[in-house]
């Protein structure tokens, strides 16, 4: 059995996402808002909820996050709140969706869908080669060498 | 390799017209009770056009960047421009293929083209495109029939 984790890079990707999106809505608030008081309370507020998804809930989800496969099949297990384990068998993925990010080796944005009987299984933020990995142990991706194929 | 039917740029254009905002916004701005609006409206109506234009090239790109690709066993969907997401379907896992072919695309000899397997949510389509009749019958081409799966 093989254990994968999230590609920590993402975290930091996230982390500057999170920023860029928090000064955006900050000049939005600036600009559209013409009440001082509002206008710091909503700054205060958008910077709070921002730094707790930014340092307390991302970590720990990132932590949270384990996907194990064997020859037969993989699970995957998160939650921060609630702990959810989900497994599917290599034989019943119908078919599959990869989505990567420009710079997915750095930015850590690897995504597979697995799209099985009744339902799908993510795998999020996979480093690379784990995708790979995933990719050749579930053998549902017959393209080789296909540049996109993480 | 084939792609989509061009008139999908259109269809991908729609996804932008939220852009139509800024013109709006601007319409509203110059508006005055007083016969010189229209000129003052038509001075910046380029803004308009580049908007439209910019709605127009978006679709497009995202129409360049959308692919379908075949192998011996499998139908590829590539799709994005900077997020690329790409779809994997084995011919063997597909249990259904619908072709529709409105009265309004006869003229330009497109057809929507569904692709299901038995994954997923009931009522929602694996793969949805809208393809040329040449693009349609390459991806037939492909597919097994009922006799080959036995075999």
């Amino acid at each position: 059995m093989k254990q994968f984790y999230p590609d920590r890079h993402c975290l930091t990707t996230m982390r500057l996402l999170i920023t860029a999106a928090v000064v955006i809505i900050l000049f939005a608030i600036r600009y559209f808002i013409p009440v001082d008081k509002i206008v710091l309370l909503s700054i205060i507020v958008v910077i709070a909820i921002a730094c707790f998804e930014m340092f307390v809930h991302l970590p720990m989800f990132f932590n949270s996050i384990s996907y194990s496969a064997t020859s037969t099949e993989v699970t995957k297990s998160s939650g921060v709140f609630i702990k959810v384990h989900q497994s599917v068998r290599y034989s019943s993925i119908q078919y599959t969706t990869v989505i990567s990010s420009p710079f997915s080796q750095y930015t850590g944005f690897n995504f597979i869908i697995f799209f099985v009987y009744g339902g799908q299984l993510r795998l999020l933020f996979l480093k690379q080669a784990d995708a790979q990995e995933i990719i050749r142990l579930s053998g549902s991706v017959s393209v080789k060498g296909d540049k996109y194929v993480p | 390799m084939c792609r989509e039917h061009p008139l999908k740029i259109l269809k991908y254009s729609v996804k932008n017209i939220w852009l139509l905002i800024f013109p709006l916004l601007r319409g509203i701005y110059t508006y005055h009770f007083d016969k010189n609006w229209f000129y003052s409206w038509v001075q910046g109506a380029w803004f308009d056009i580049a908007v439209l234009g910019a709605i127009i090239i978006f679709g497009f790109t995202r129409w360049a960047f959308s692919r379908i690709d075949f192998t011996a066993d499998e139908l590829v969907h590539r799709d994005g421009v900077f997020v690329r997401v790409n779809t994997y379907i084995p011919f063997r896992n597909i249990s259904s293929v619908t072709v529709e072919r409105p009265i309004y695309m006869a003229p330009f000899g497109a057809m929507r083209f569904r692709c299901d397997t038995r994954a997923g949510i009931f009522k929602t389509v694996d793969l949805k495109l809208l393809v040329s009749n040449r693009t349609r019958r390459k991806i037939m081409e492909h597919m097994l029939d009922v006799d080959e799966k036995r075999r």
